[in-house]
């Protein structure tokens, strides 16, 4: 079995850049605590064999597919109707930086 | 100075032909003004699932089918997760490790192939612009079904990668798949390429080409890739794994990212779709609406139809063509002669009426009339231009435009005798040429009669009666 | 006589068809007793006194003219604020969503004011559906009827809560990993969360997609069924739903006794870490069922010891995924004035997210991350095939399983909520249901000596509804722990 990964700080900041979460110091050291103990308690897991891992559940249908008929859009306004950042029939972004 | 091999894979994106998008019923159209093509779905708001479409699914198989892929039974589609303000789920439904095909290949029309290596479903994102104010979100597209076609690394120069997407948008358009427009966005293209040591069996670090608006910047930045990486290398640097723009005014491309730590996705099988389950008749009947492909045609044209290459290509250019040329031919029109008034006047028409040919004013069935008329010599060539013109602007039956142009034919020597004395009259020079001998004087004679009745007259009685004048002259002199 | 208040969905509806009652009345009737009761319990997030009134106007409107009316033709019904109306606010119990209003109706509400169901107003629940205890709400804890001090469960809290303070006889939650049965459980009514995709999903803002089912809360089995009928059915807004199957209600009666019906009481969900007190009432109850003619089978389900992590790892992965809409764009919380768009999208959501919502975001990060996904959410994609397994070989044996719903009654507010572990490991007995997808319904069956109620929790194969309320209303046919009104 392979050792315990243990969350520390620098795998914390990587989590929280992917989730788009903005973590004060003092939120991190609670969090780190908090996913330390829950991982370590769900470690269990690992122990189960390997192998190809099924998904979805047994009872659910095949996928449906729904005919290629267009409907009618929302109008704009209601389209924009929970924000105030807009601009010509378009929500509105701080500026975007590549990288 | 060390030669190198070229190294290319494409990935392609093409925009499926659906009228609503993969997993909404809004207009798959992704032009009009901003925010117009939106349902709840394609805004991402809260408690929506997505509803897949059928036809997005039935041209991705064709898209697999055209291009030899083999459809998988069970595919799944995953989420691709990364925040950007263009992916209102925070997340773009893909597919990953189970896509609707795998394999096929794309062929470069020297008998040589670009093998694939997959086709997936996937959705579109939205559209950003920069202005003053800020950017600008337009989730027009978003949600819009495209297939991304993955490439083994199989192309060698730049030119191939070129061949490969013309080939590639033939097979597509054909296909009835996408219309695959590169400007309008139909068709994107992303390409890798490495260099190696010629002789080498080891790929070299590849970098990764985007901003590839046309068949053209994709041979031009792969060219100038190709230098820079040969330059690189052979001054004993090192190639970065990274990603670079093309800049096609400035003629190079610039980083825009590093590869060096790969963007974390984190893919899973999108749990509000269960698994896409094909069986073979949905299968089967896509390769039957799948048709006829354009290789196969061409040599269909040249072997069966007798018809020289150049025909045979132009013929095939599109699916609509061929199919409005056999048309014409099934009405027990020459092959030949179909395809000279398809070439010459019927697709230069369209073109400028920027209409599809299935809105084409002629139905194939009366181009076959009015050249039955012209094989029976009812009309001439000239006469024949002026009631395909008029057809095109009136509708109507050859037949109708013919009397609307008085064009109805004369053939009756009582009514052309005095028109082909009075040419004999009217030009001494040109009887007396050919009575001399010089038979091409004839033809100025005949022009004057055609002229006279503004070419509606029988080539051939006209002939007739003209030779009977001359030689009864010539009787006359002997 | 009965207040009006006290009468059961199907005693409304009836009462209402047959004119001896005015929708407009009993809907008057319901939100005097929230405005006078919900102050101390804030288990009601809004109403929407003026569209239910009016509705309710429609409805004596439809049988003054004759027309057929529906199956809840009159009842007042409250839905969890994960559940969007068109028009109407949703939050989820989060600052995120403060002031979102949705442009579109969930296919559950829809149906439910088809059959004549009047929409009074929104409850209170964990943010996200992510707490089981109700304190994780942005718009503060919701109190239990039987205890003010006392969580009501949760998430559906305020759906439980609702129902058990005699608010409206009928609630719309959800059921992630035991969401509408636990709070029922610790609030004393009866809570059935049916088989994933027999309810549409369409319109409920998810937490887990592969496991939120749409469930409801009443005070008998009956009005579950009721609502069952009009709430379930395919529809292709959700492409996990499944075939609509046969009316329950109908058939609602059939069973006088218990006789023939096998019990599995699966050993591993009712041995040790149980409360004493919810032990005993357990014992009690089986007792009770046999003396109804039940068989009572020992069976095992070896590998729910592993349905906790397997839940928590799924359920988080795919809520990290869920939630990452909520990033400022297009609606939602947005923090202002920064200059960068990955900076707004990032203080937009700490703004926005609580504390237990941020955590599990991380959990599920990281169960998803590169290095890990095959460890976690791999093996946890793997545990839940053999959970669903060991159901299926359960189900050879018997009809249904029992157990607790959950191993402790209703617990005092702050107790737990700074260790989200020991919170986790409370969703023990219900979570096993949720990753098979099975229905599952939980009824109280006693009450600890302090006078917290306490729930058993029914569990049967996937779309065997019909058995779970029939034998639920044989229970409550014989017994009386579902009468008990905490507040006059």
């Amino acid at each position: 079995m392979p050792d315990t990964p243990a969350i520390d700080r620098v795998e914390l900041q990587n989590l929280a850049s992917l989730a788009r979460l903005d973590l004060p110091a003092e939120r991190q050291a609670i969090l780190l605590h908090r996913l330390q103990r829950i991982v370590a308690a769900f470690d269990a897991l690992r122990e189960l064999p390997t192998g190809p891992a099924p998904a979805g559940l047994p009872s659910l249908p095949p996928l449906g597919l729904r005919p290629d008929v267009a409907e009618p859009a929302m109008p704009v306004a209601e389209v924009l109707a929970n924000t105030r950042h807009q601009a010509a029939g378009a929500f509105v972004v701080p500026r975007v930086v590549d990288g | 100075m060390t030669t190198y091999t070229t190294v290319i894979g494409l990935e392609v994106h093409v925009q499926l032909a659906t009228a609503s998008k993969l997993f909404s019923p809004a207009p798959a159209a992704a032009l009009g003004e901003p925010n117009t093509r939106v349902h709840p779905i394609d805004l991402g708001l809260p408690g929506v699932l997505p509803r897949p479409n059928a036809a997005a699914i039935a041209l991705a198989v064709r898209a697999a089918l055209a291009l030899g892929g083999d459809v998988q039974r069970l595919s799944r589609f995953a989420r691709k997760n990364y925040f950007y303000p263009d992916l209102p789920k925070g997340y773009q439904i893909s597919q990953y490790e189970e896509p609707v095909s795998r394999g096929g290949a794309v062929p470069l029309g020297d008998g040589r192939h670009c093998r694939l290596e997959r086709i997936h479903i996937e959705e579109d994102a939205g559209k950003l612009t920069h202005s003053d104010l800020g950017t600008l979100v337009d989730l027009n597209r978003a949600g819009v079904p495209l297939v991304e076609i993955v490439t083994e690394p199989d192309l060698r120069t730049p030119a191939d990668a070129h061949t490969m997407l013309e080939s590639l948008r033939e097979i597509l358009r054909f296909a009835g798949v996408s219309d695959c427009d590169m400007e309008l966005g139909s068709m994107r293209c992303d390409a890798n390429i490495s260099l190696m040591p010629v002789g080498s069996t080891k790929f070299g670090t590849k970098v990764e080409l985007k901003n590839l608006n046309s068949l053209k910047m994709v041979q031009r930045a792969l060219e100038y890739e190709e230098r820079r990486q040969a330059a690189v290398l052979s001054a004993g640097g090192r190639i970065l794994p990274e990603t670079r723009g093309w800049n096609d005014e400035a003629g190079e491309s610039r980083s825009q990212r590093s590869k060096e730590s790969a963007p974390d996705y984190r893919y899973f099988p999108d749990p509000d779709l269960p698994p896409l389950v094909l069986d073979e008749a949905f299968v089967e009947a896509q390769r039957r609406a799948l048709g006829e492909l354009p290789a196969p045609r061409r040599e269909r044209y040249r072997s069966v139809h007798g018809l020289p290459a150049y025909d045979a290509d132009v013929l095939t250019r599109d699916r609509a063509i061929g199919d409005w040329f056999e048309a014409v031919v099934a009405e027990g029109i020459d092959a030949k002669t179909a395809s000279n008034w398809v070439m010459s006047d019927v697709l230069p028409a369209q073109r400028e009426r920027k209409t599809p040919l299935a809105e084409f004013p002629i139905a194939p069935p009366r181009l076959a009339e009015l050249l039955r008329l012209l094989a029976s010599k009812a009309l001439t060539q000239v006469s024949a231009r002026a009631v395909f013109r008029h057809m095109l602007a009136h509708a109507g039956s050859a037949a109708d435009a013919m009397a609307a142009l008085g064009l109805l034919r004369i053939a009756d020597a009582p009514t052309l005798q005095p028109l082909v004395d009075a040419a004999l009259q009217a030009l001494p020079e040109a009887k007396a040429a050919v009575l001399a001998g010089k038979e091409r004087a004839l033809d100025s004679l005949k022009g004057h009669v055609m002229r006279a009745c503004k070419g509606r007259a029988d080539p051939a009685v006209v002939d007739a009666l003209l030779r009977a004048r001359l030689d009864a002259l010539r009787g006359q002199k002997g | 006589m009965t207040s009006l208040w006290q009468m059961s969905a199907a005693a409304i509806a009836s009462a209402v068809r047959a004119g001896e009652l005015s929708a407009r009345e009993m809907v008057t009737s319901c939100l005097d007793r929230m405005q006078r009761i919900d102050t101390g319990l804030n288990a009601i997030l809004g109403t929407r006194a003026e569209a239910a009134l009016q509705a309710a106007a429609a409805v004596d409107a439809a049988r003054q003219g004759g027309h057929p009316l529906g199956p809840l033709a009159g009842v007042p019904v409250a839905w969890k604020d994960n559940l969007v109306l068109a028009g109407e606010l949703a939050t989820a119990g989060s600052r995120m969503l403060d002031r979102f209003r949705s442009p579109y109706s969930a296919t559950v509400l829809e149906r439910l004011q088809r059959a004549g169901a009047i929409l009074i107003g929104r409850t209170n629940m964990d943010e996200f559906g992510m707490g089981s205890s109700t304190e994780t709400s942005a718009y503060g804890p919701t109190r239990n009827p039987f205890g003010a001090d006392l969580v009501p469960g949760g998430s559906s809290g305020g759906s439980a809560v609702a129902v058990a303070a005699d608010l409206c006889p009928l609630a719309v939650g959800s059921d992630t990993g035991g969401s509408v049965r636990q709070p029922a459980a610790m609030c004393g009514v009866t809570g059935l969360k049916p088989t994933y995709g027999r309810v549409s999903r369409y319109g409920l803002i998810a937490y887990a997609s592969s496991l939120d089912c749409i469930g409801g809360l009443a005070r008998t089995a009956e009005d579950l069924a009721l609502w069952l009928d009009a709430s379930a059915g395919s529809d292709p807004a959700d492409a996990t739903s499944v075939p609509t199957q046969p009316a329950i209600t109908p058939h609602l009666a059939a069973r006088r006794d218990l006789r023939g019906l096998r019990v599995g009481v699966p050993w591993e969900l009712n041995g040790p870490g149980l409360d004493a007190e919810v032990a005993a009432a357990i014992q009690n109850a089986v007792a009770q069922l046999r003396g109804l003619g039940a068989e009572i089978v020992e069976c095992s389900l070896p590998s729910v010891a592993h349905a906790v992590p397997t839940y928590y790892l799924l359920a988080t992965a795919e809520a990290s995924s869920n939630l990452a809409r909520y990033d400022g764009v297009r609606y939602g919380l947005r923090r202002d004035a920064i200059s960068r768009c990955d900076a707004m999208m990032m203080q937009s959501r700490s703004a926005g997210f609580g504390d237990e919502v941020q955590l599990r975001i991380l959990l599920g990060t990281f169960a998803l991350s590169f290095g890990y996904h095959d460890q976690y959410y791999g093996q946890a994609t793997r545990a839940r095939a053999l959970i669903c397994a060991d159901f299926a070989r359960a189900f050879a044996s018997c009809e249904l399983l029992l157990s607790p719903t959950s191993p402790v009654p209703a617990f005092p507010i702050g107790s737990h909520i700074d260790d989200p572990l020991a919170m986790y490991l409370c969703d023990a007995l219900t979570v096993p249901a949720s990753l098979a997808g099975l229905p599952a319904l939980s009824q109280p069956c006693g009450f600890t000596a302090d006078g917290r109620p306490i729930g058993m929790q029914w569990m049967a194969p996937a779309l065997r509804e019909d058995l779970l309320l029939q034998v639920a209303h044989v229970f409550q046919a014989n017994t009386d722990h579902h009468l008990r009104r905490p507040l006059p």
